[in-house]
């Protein structure tokens, strides 16, 4: 039976003055595979202090986010074999944003920035037509790839930009979103949330790093977002 | 605000590329005269003084917005905060060092510029 030796991060502000890495031997019965959520959980089993967020366990809610051996991602949907280097795995909080307790980080900074881009279709015009707004395939298809995005904040946590700037650069994931909106037909305030994002910071802080685009555990690619809004920008001047 | 820096950081990029590629090759292609080199002969005339002057304030663009986003990003109290939080109450004080040591070339070169080479 395989064993796998895993490092968990350990901080609870209350009790101690630095963060730890506590070590764990977990069986890995059966076909010697799991997601490393039961590897976590089952360490959680003998030692109940161990902290972190978890619900749907299926790749949907992304309350999981986790740093697994240096690379983001959700822990329900990630195989230990997919990620452990020699049986050995460090599971880590998400970088970046201010530790709570163990795994759990706080997501402040992350939606701040996410409300900044006003997520919402912003649409005056009354309907008189008496059924709802429509689109085109065509114009609906501009937006797969967009909508999909699970806040799980994995992208934006691997972003340098967003480490060192938090409170200025909008980040990936939000940034996603608001390309979401600017590509909506039915969005009629393309102008304003592209004027919003015109400063130094807010788009033009990505450099291209593309960590966004390889972590999401989606599949999404927020570097191709980001580009099409500078491109927007640019139409604009 | 951010497009205009980002088409100024392209634009001053290729000036700045284009200038480096003709002394490059024109020295490559040619780099002896009856007097000298063809670049030291070349660059004393007016022509080669307004595409130098051009290159260096492309220069100070370029490198300025460059050196901008360094100390925005590893100066600040938040990332020295990161190493140390000794390091990060100093924060202020590595950024005016930082600003200082960058006007401090900016002068020399601008003084060098006006006086040994335009001026000459």
């Amino acid at each position: 039976m395989k064993i796998l030796k895993l490092s968990l991060y350990r901080f609870d502000p209350e009790k101690d003055d630095r963060p730890y890495m506590s070590d764990h031997s977990i069986k890995m019965e059966g076909h010697g595979n799991m997601m490393v959520i039961d590897a976590i959980r089952k360490a959680q089993e003998k030692d109940p202090t161990i902290t972190f967020r978890r619900s749907c366990a299926q790749g949907v809610c992304g309350s999981d986010g986790v740093n697994m051996n240096g690379q983001n991602g959700l822990a329900c949907i990630t195989s230990v074999s997919s990620v452990a280097v020699a049986n050995r795995l460090e599971v880590r909080p998400l970088p970046g944003l201010p530790v709570i307790k163990d795994l759990i980080v706080d997501m402040k900074p992350f939606y701040d920035q996410y409300e900044k881009i006003k997520p919402f279709l912003d649409n005056d015009e009354e309907i008189n037509t008496g059924h709802e707004r429509l689109q085109s395939p065509d114009e609906r298809k501009k937006l797969d790839g967009l909508y999909e995005c699970i806040l799980c904040a994995c992208c934006s946590t691997s972003c340098p930009s967003f480490w060192w700037n938090p409170e200025k650069f909008v980040g990936p994931a939000a940034l996603l979103q608001a390309y979401r909106f600017i590509a909506d037909t039915r969005d009629k305030q393309k102008l304003k949330r592209l004027k919003k994002l015109n400063d130094a910071f807010s788009v033009y802080r990505c450099h291209g790093i593309m960590n966004c685009t390889s972590v999401c555990p989606k599949g999404l690619n927020p570097s191709k977002a980001i580009n099409e809004i500078k491109k927007e920008l640019r139409k604009i001047g | 605000m951010g497009t205009t820096m980002w088409y100024l950081q392209r634009a001053t990029s290729v000036f700045i590329l284009s200038y480096i590629m003709y002394i490059f090759f024109g020295y490559l292609i040619y780099p002896y005269s009856e007097n000298g080199s063809l670049w030291f002969n070349d660059i004393r005339t007016i022509q080669m003084k307004i595409f130098t002057i051009l290159f260096v304030i492309s220069l100070f663009i370029h490198s300025v917005q460059g050196l901008k986003a360094v100390e925005d990003d590893y100066l600040s109290e938040r990332t020295l905060g990161f190493v140390s939080t000794d390091l990060a109450n100093f924060s202020k004080v590595f950024r005016f060092i930082y600003r200082f040591f960058i006007a401090l070339v900016i002068f020399v070169l601008t003084y060098v510029l006006i006086f040994n080479y335009l001026m000459s």
